[in-house]
Parts: C-alpha cells; structure tokens; sequence
C-alpha cells in the first residue's frame, strides 16, 4: 500500500503546502510595508533616502520566513529520507503544514514593524538609528515562532 | 591604470572564468540540502558525537585568520594623524562604543564592547565568504569536496556555538551583577510573597513554580531562535543560489542573487545576530 | 503491508505536530509585530525614552511569546513521547 511513489507524492504535496501557504504572510507584510514607505515618502519628500533605506532593511528581514519555507520546500522535493512507511509519510506533509503555517504568521507581524518603522523615520528623521534598533530588535523577536516552526518540520523530516 | 579599473578588472577576470569553468560542471541538485563532508576517525582513533565536518572547521580557520590578521594589521602603526587603516579601524570601533554605551551604559558598555564587536565582524565575515567563487568545487573529482569555500554559518554547529556563548555570557553577567539570589528570584518571583506562612503564599508558591518552568523553555526557546535565525537564512540563500546557478549556467543573474543574499542578508542578519546578543545582555544586566 | 493501530496513532501524531506548530506560530508572530510596530511608533515620536520602550516591547514580546512556546512543547511532546 505505501512505497516509494507514495513518499513521493507526500513530499510533492508537503512542498506544494509548505511554499503555498509560506508566501502569503510575509508578501503581504513586505506589501503593506512598502506602501507605508510610499506614504512616508509623499509626506515628505526630502526623507526619501532613509526610508527607503529603512524599507529595504526591514523586509529584508521580513521575507526570511518565506526563504525558511523555500529551505522546508527544497529539502522536501530533493533531500528527503528514504524511509517507507507511514509515518515517515505524514511526517513529510506534516512538515509542509507546519513550515507553510508557521511562516504566515511572523511574515505579517515583521511587515507591521517595518511599516511603522518607515512611517516614523518619515515623520522624524534624525532618529532614524534608534528606529532601525527597535525595528531589527521587534522583528527578530517576533520571528522566533517561525524559527520553531522551522526546527519541529526539520525534526519531522530528519529525526523522527 | 586607475584603481576603479584595477578594480573592475578583478571582478571581470574572476566571474569569466567561474562562468567558463561552470560550462563544463554541472550540480548534483540532489546534493543541495546534503550533510555536510564529514571525516570520522583522526589517525585510526574514532571521533565522539559522529565525526567532524572538515570543511566547517577549515572555513573557520580561515576567518579566524582573516580576523587575526587584519586585527595585527589594521593597528600596527597607530599614530594622532590616523592613516587609511587606521581610520577604518577607528571607525569600526567607535560605531560599536556608541551602540554598547548606548543600550549598556558607559562602564559596562565598554566592557561588553570587545565581545559585541568581535562576533559582529566573525559573523558577518562567516556570511560573506561564500560570496568568494569556490569554482573548483564545481569540477567533480578534481578537488576533494569539503575543500570548497563556504559559509560556516551554513552549519547549524557554528551558529548553535554562537548561540550557546551568548547565553553564558548573558547569564553569568547576571549573576555576577545581581547575585544569585536576585538571579534565581527573577525567574521564580513572578508574585511576591506576602510575610509569614498562610493559604495565599502556597498559591503563589504554586503559580510562581508552574512560571518558573515557562521561564526556563523561554530562555531555551530564546537561544534556539539566536542561532536558528541565522542558520536558515545563510543556508537558505545558500541553497536558492545553488539552484539558480544550476538552471541558468551562471549567466548574469547570479551576481546580483550573490549581492542579495551574500552581502545584504549576511550584513543584516550579523547586526541583528550582534544586536540580539547585546540586548539580551542587557535584559540580564540592567535593573 | 498491514497497518497496526499504533502506526496509525504514530502517524497521526506526525501530522498532529505539524498543524500545532505551524497554527500555533501565526498568533503570536502578528501579534509580537503589532508591539514591535506600536513600539517604532513610539520611539519615532519619542527617541530619547528609546532604550525604555525598547524594554516594554521585549516584556510584552516575551508574554505574547508563551502561546508560541506552548506550541512548540506540545508538538516536541507528539514528536517524541507518543509511541
């Protein structure tokens, strides 16, 4: 019943999930913030170096959710153990699921960060250092749960 | 020749010959996510905890002596009139005075500042040696694999060292700066006590035990995400270049892919990997 | 090949982790960026009391953290002691 064509239709389908769902979260957080760097910059324009630089720092800090997602993706279409069975089978979707989740999440939180971030350098550019700061500090901290979404689906595939 | 052509030739010679090597080799795309060239046993006797990835351990040899050398160099003749080294060296120095001295405070700033400096410039050089074209890794039997150039923060043991150093630090300079009592307190003191023995005490006592232990997985849980943040990132835009290069032969695209992932991403994620270990230095230290 | 009920329950266990983990990473990731976000705002507004929203973010970060990190207890307890 279960072979070598079924744990590839599994790892086909746990990519096909795990970059699916991954991408929506964080393209909409580096989306909203780029437009809230588009409304910085209308407001004052002579700003427009700095929040670009901010914008660009933050979402890429943003996508990294989306990049650990490609990462779940890659291994699960290339590098995936070939163990039969089934539950190294819903191992493999499960870890699509959990990645493609999980990236959803901190890819719209990190967005919201970036877009304040680039909002206030436009209103107060001189603190644009400490805006950085915080910027970088709140998005790390509010991407660890896609890091522990990211170590449980690499825990799916490799360890159990 | 000016120096900008000097420059451009350097890069013109270097990406010509990775593209004509790179016609003749071709990526096992199976090998991508592959663990790493492991070497089991030194002169017959077997190495503990499942060999040691050579190519890792080489790699940051190389950094660390990049590191020391630049370190011996960029300071041998210090003088008032600061020459073209030298300037580089003070500036790098003092951007990192100001960020210490401003979340730490000038006394402590200063003596976490050899620290917080030292891992910014090990960690973002670690990310930008991939960038360095290792072409003969491309040619299959020539070179031995784990000869290539790559990033040691690709593997999970560097960047789990990393992490690991980070919270001793953090936490030994809290003890050292609370105490222990008041160490241990913040962590099992979530509500005070009131004085004396009574049924409200025995609840918070309760309480205070269940978050303690939430406390404890949130500091295990805050240094899996120190390292693992860095991790993914440098190997997962290790691996999306690896693939790219595979379907377009190294024409034209990869460069800017390199600038990206190598240089951008590896300089923002050696800051915040830098910022968030002083900032978890500072949760411990400061009141 | 014949299925028993523990493979069964292995399996569900597998599939169980990943929904826990993935599900349970999407609240606390918009919510820890609604702080950091609140937080910019802060500091844009008042940079010299930076060092001191930064600290009330972190605080309030690591709180909206817990329901993460019960997720993640949850599924390394499906992962490694259901059998």
């Amino acid at each position: 019943m279960i072979d070598a064509y079924a744990m590839k239709i599994a790892s086909l389908v746990g990519a096909a999930c795990c970059m699916g769902v991954g991408a929506i979260g964080p393209a909409y957080g580096v989306g909203y913030a780029s437009s809230r760097g588009c409304n910085a910059i209308a407001r004052q324009p002579e700003a427009e170096g700095q929040v670009i630089k901010t914008m660009l720092i933050g979402q890429a800090v943003t996508e990294s959710p989306s990049i650990f997602a490609l990462l779940v993706a890659f291994i699960l279409l290339f590098n995936a153990p070939a163990v039969i069975g089934l539950a190294p089978l819903c191992a493999l979707i499960g870890a699509g699921i959990c990645m493609g989740a999980g990236a959803f999440g901190p890819g719209v939180g990190a967005g919201f960060a970036n877009a304040e971030a680039c909002e206030g350098v436009g209103r107060n550019p001189d603190s644009e250092t400490v805006l950085l700061r915080t910027m970088l500090i709140g998005q790390a901290v509010s991407q660890s749960t896609s890091i522990y979404a990211l170590v449980i689906a690499l825990m799916l595939i490799y360890v159990v | 020749m000016s120096n900008k052509k000097k420059v451009f030739l350097v890069i013109g010679i270097i990406f010509t010959v990775e593209f004509i090597i790179s016609l003749f080799g071709e990526y096992d795309m199976s090998q991508i996510a592959a663990p790493f060239a492991k070497i089991h046993t030194v002169f017959g006797v077997k190495i503990p905890f499942n060999g040691i990835n050579i190519s890792t351990v080489l790699n940051t040899w190389l950094i660390m002596a990049v590191v020391i050398a630049g370190s011996y160099f960029f300071t041998r003749r210090l003088t008032p009139i600061p020459g073209r080294l030298q300037a580089i060296a003070e500036t790098y120095v003092s951007a990192f005075d100001t960020l210490c001295t401003e979340v730490l405070g000038k006394k402590r700033g200063r003596k976490f500042l050899p620290f917080v400096a030292t891992l910014f410039i090990f960690v973002l050089l670690s990310n930008w040696v991939g960038v360095i074209p290792s072409f003969w890794h491309v040619v299959d039997g020539v070179f031995p694999h784990w000869l290539a150039i790559e990033e040691p923060t690709r593997d999970l043991n560097t960047t789990l060292g990393f992490g690991i150093m980070c919270f001793f630090v953090a936490h030994i300079s809290g003890i050292y700066v609370r105490g222990f009592k008041g160490y241990v307190a913040e962590y099992f003191v979530t509500m005070p006590y009131d004085k004396g023995f009574n049924g409200g005490n025995i609840g918070k006592f309760i309480f205070n035990m269940f978050m303690g232990l939430l406390n404890i997985v949130g500091e295990i849980g805050k240094t899996i995400s120190h390292s693992f943040r860095l991790f993914g990132n440098i190997l997962g835009g290790a691996i999306i270049m690896v693939v790219i290069c595979n379907l377009i032969r190294f024409i034209v695209l990869p460069v800017f892919l390199n600038g990206f992932f190598g240089l951008f991403v590896g300089a923002v994620q050696a800051f915040v990997f830098t910022m968030l270990a002083l900032v978890y230095v500072s949760v411990m230290v400061n009141e | 090949m014949e299925l028993t009920g523990a493979e069964i329950i292995k399996a569900a266990a597998m599939i169980g982790a990943g929904i826990c983990m993935g599900f349970g990473a999407i609240g606390p990731g918009i919510g820890e960026g609604f702080a950091a976000g609140k937080a910019c705002e802060g500091v844009a507004r008042e940079p010299e009391n930076a060092n001191l929203i930064t600290r009330t973010m972190l605080i309030g970060q690591a709180v909206s953290e817990s329901t993460g990190i019960y997720s993640l207890v949850i599924a390394l307890l499906m992962l490694f002691v259901i059998k």
